[in-house]
């Protein structure tokens, strides 16, 4: 197995909001090339983490290093692709609109723009779609047009906050496929979800609940560690512990 | 290159936003319309009373179209008239010297009436020696401020109102004010 380099790093990362401590102590080392999918169910804090490691959120304490950069910084915006929990596009533009305003913000212009445009559109099959007012897509379609925009930038990181919500099983399918394609080019990729199904196809998970980190490893290993058969069981034996 | 950006996403959704549109452009268009009625000059042709105006006076005076002129022989019914409204200003001769008594509740038609006034006695504009003419008022001064002003156009907004939707046949008889009373007839 050869050496894989770590390009997340996060050391004793607290965050309070006032009294009220949503994240406590974590540590959690994310290697290069990996799908790392960060487990827990609502509330538990997986938003408020992924927001420590995009920058958007200062710790309370602790740090977090990115290509061994402490963050935030504005140096590696451009190397991270952040997909937010809700969709944050334009509605009352059309999603090709949309998605030249998000690369001309990235300083893509000309021919590359229409390029990854075609490309990332292809992705999350959106082509046909790509002229239509984005107040007239679906819920599915919203989350894969905000997607499209995540990977625009051909981001070296991409931090997906609960990217399949609303998206149905045929086209998780297939979303799933792209992460394993990006994967396989080199991108890390954190996903964070509630759905125990998904989390099986992370190469790596992370668990979540209250604020703490309560299990790290690959699906084997945890399922293992906890004579389970399924994620689903290894969360309860790890949570109700 | 991020401000550009930004400024294409905005003008795009200016243009997709069909209420932002209408605020901007047809608004205002609509309220602009509505202040013309209101405070608009409409020509106003003012009825003008003469009490002994001396005839070789009036035959200097140049009358014309712009007003519709009253004679009458003693003060006493141009006073009356005055109060009921049958004509906005008197102009009188008290010897030689000329006074006028305005209705004045309504600033735009008193100041109508002056201004057919100055312009049709020749001695009182262009003579500098010669002692001005006394006004006199009925209603209000000749400090009616714009307090008095907006009222007076308010009334008309009301007015408009009034036109708009067809309702000229209420009656208002309140008699405290000459504005109430314009009103209802």
């Amino acid at each position: 197995m050869q050496k894989i380099e770590e390009c997340i790093s996060i050391n004793h990362v607290s965050k309070s909001f006032g009294k009220q401590q949503v994240l406590e102590d974590i540590n959690l080392k994310i290697f290069e090339g990996e799908i790392f999918g960060l487990l827990g169910p609502s509330g538990a804090g997986k938003t408020t983490l992924v927001k420590q490691l995009t920058g958007l959120d200062l710790p309370t304490s602790g740090e977090v290093y990115l290509f061994q950069k402490k963050m935030p910084t504005l140096k590696l915006i451009n190397s991270i692709g952040y997909m937010a929990q809700s969709d944050a596009l334009y509605e009352d533009l059309t999603a090709k609109e949309n998605l030249q305003f998000f690369s001309e913000l990235y300083g893509l212009k000309g021919k590359d723009q229409t390029r990854r445009i075609t490309e990332v559109m292809d992705l999350v099959q959106l082509s046909d779609d790509l002229t239509k007012l984005v107040s007239n897509y679906s819920g599915g379609m919203k989350r894969r047009l905000s997607l499209a925009i995540a990977m625009l930038h051909e981001p070296k990181i991409l931090i997906l906050d609960e990217p399949t919500v609303g998206i149905d099983p045929v086209l998780r399918q297939s979303i799933w496929e792209a992460f394993d394609l990006l994967k396989q080019s080199g991108i890390t990729i954190i996903v964070t979800t509630h759905v125990m199904d998904e989390a099986e196809k992370c190469d790596r998970l992370g668990m979540i609940r209250d604020g703490r980190l309560i299990a790290i490893g690959t699906t084997r290993e945890l399922k293992e560690q906890t004579n389970s058969k399924t994620i689903e069981e290894a969360f309860l034996v790890y949570g109700g512990a | 290159m991020r401000v550009i950006a930004l400024t294409k996403r905005i003008l795009r959704q200016i243009v997709r936003d069909k209420r932002t549109m209408g605020l901007l452009i047809v608004a205002p268009i609509f309220v602009l319309t509505m202040l013309h009625f209101v405070f608009g000059n409409e020509e106003y042709t003012p009825e003008i009373g003469f009490v002994k105006v001396p005839e070789i006076i009036v035959q200097q005076m140049d009358v014309g179209d712009d007003a519709k002129i009253t004679t009458y022989d003693n003060e006493k019914t141009a006073k009356e008239d005055l109060a009921a409204r049958k004509i906005d200003g008197y102009l009188v001769f008290e010897g030689n010297n000329p006074a006028v008594v305005l209705e004045g509740s309504d600033p735009s038609v008193s100041g109508a009436t002056m201004k057919w006034l100055q312009n049709a006695l020749p001695s009182v504009s262009k003579n500098d020696n010669e002692q001005l003419m006394s006004i006199e008022y009925l209603h209000g001064s000749s400090e009616m401020g714009m307090f008095r002003l907006f009222r007076a156009g308010s009334c008309r907004i009301f007015r408009l109102f009034l036109r708009v939707f067809n309702c000229r046949s209420i009656v208002l008889t309140g008699t405290y004010n000459g504005h109430v009373r314009k009103i209802a007839r």
